[in-house]
């Protein structure tokens, strides 16, 4: 048969190490990331949020805040549609209205030229909150007499068809 | 509003901020010196990790008027003359990174690591890094490349 030499095909890329492109970049601090353009005129935001898991929201005062100099606006729920978001099952407003439903949720949000006005003006914001009995388990949620979260489900967008009325799945 | 002069990389640089300004916001929005990361601003992950006298801090709870007079080294200093340094190099090598938005902070607190001690064993490594948080690589490229460092002199 004699010898064959098989002949390694030589390539561009398999079996090479290939260096990362932004490599250099990012190990020197030259690399922009998304925070890192700061434009002129950029405006900073700050979001007020609930310390509480499940409340009422009986009173919302803002004056202070706008009146705070470097304010540029200070929005609440009032000043926004009334429209529900969420991936699959529209169920977040954007900021609380009436209720907060987690710790967290966005109560208000503050506008400034400057990020430590904007801080300043969230703390400017008047709250009054009336703590509710919040539920975290599942299970537990859908028990009678288990605390209401979503009043207006039934009109919610998103919900699984399941061809029952909701009630009918509470447990006893 | 306070004028501070701030010596950073060998430079001395004159910014205007806040008085209640944090080294970090004096760095990113008063100088334009975006290297130095804001991650979490309390002092939890590290990416805003600069030296301050040769000691590695995290600047978000560092307020910038208490610097002057102090030597600031951010990742933006260690290159020299363009060059990436050692340290750079073998990141890069031993895929320290991949995002790369810890990295930064992971080169300053590694650099303050090295110069205190420069032969770290990996428990040292480990220990010098306690105040940095990665979320992409698992921490393994990025010892490597400390121990590498180490290994061949800085």
């Amino acid at each position: 048969m004699g010898n064959m030499e098989v002949k390694q095909p030589s390539y561009s890329s398999i079996g090479k190490s290939a260096p990362r492109i932004e490599g250099a970049k990012k190990v020197s601090g030259a690399a922009l990331y998304t925070a890192d353009h700061l434009l002129p005129g950029t405006v900073w935001g700050k979001v007020l949020r609930s310390p509480y898991a499940h409340a009422r929201i009986k009173r919302l005062d803002t004056e202070r805040a706008k009146a705070h100099p470097g304010v540029l606006a200070v929005l609440t729920a009032a000043d926004i549609p009334a429209v529900l978001t969420g991936r699959r099952l529209r169920d977040m407003p954007m900021l609380a209205r009436e209720r907060a439903r987690f710790i967290g949720e966005k109560i208000a949000v503050v506008a400034a030229a400057d990020r430590n006005v904007a801080e300043e003006a969230g703390q400017l914001i008047d709250v009054d909150y009336e703590e509710l009995t919040p539920v975290f388990d599942p299970l537990a949620a859908i028990t009678e007499g288990a605390p209401e979260l979503h009043e207006r489900l039934a009109e919610y967008q998103g919900l699984p068809q399941i061809g029952k009325p909701l009630k009918k799945y509470l447990l006893p | 509003m306070a004028k501070l002069e701030l010596q950073v990389n060998g430079d001395t640089l004159d910014v205007e901020v806040a008085e209640i300004s944090l080294l970090l916001d004096a760095l990113r929005e008063g100088l334009g010196m975006t290297g130095t990361k804001r991650g979490c601003e309390t002092s939890h992950c590290g990416a805003c990790t600069v030296l301050l006298g040769g000691v590695a801090v995290h600047s978000c709870v560092v307020l910038a008027a208490r610097c002057e007079g102090k030597a600031i080294t951010t990742v933006e200093g260690l290159s020299q003359d363009g060059e990436l340094n050692d340290l750079q190099r073998l990141f890069l090598k031993h895929g320290a990174l991949q995002c790369g938005y810890c990295t930064p902070g992971m080169l300053m607190a590694a650099t303050a690591l090295l110069r205190r001690n420069p032969k770290p064993t990996l428990e040292e490594v480990k220990g010098g890094l306690d105040g940095n948080l990665c979320r992409c690589t698992g921490y393994t490229g990025i010892f490597e490349a400390i121990q590498a460092c180490a290994l061949s002199g800085k």
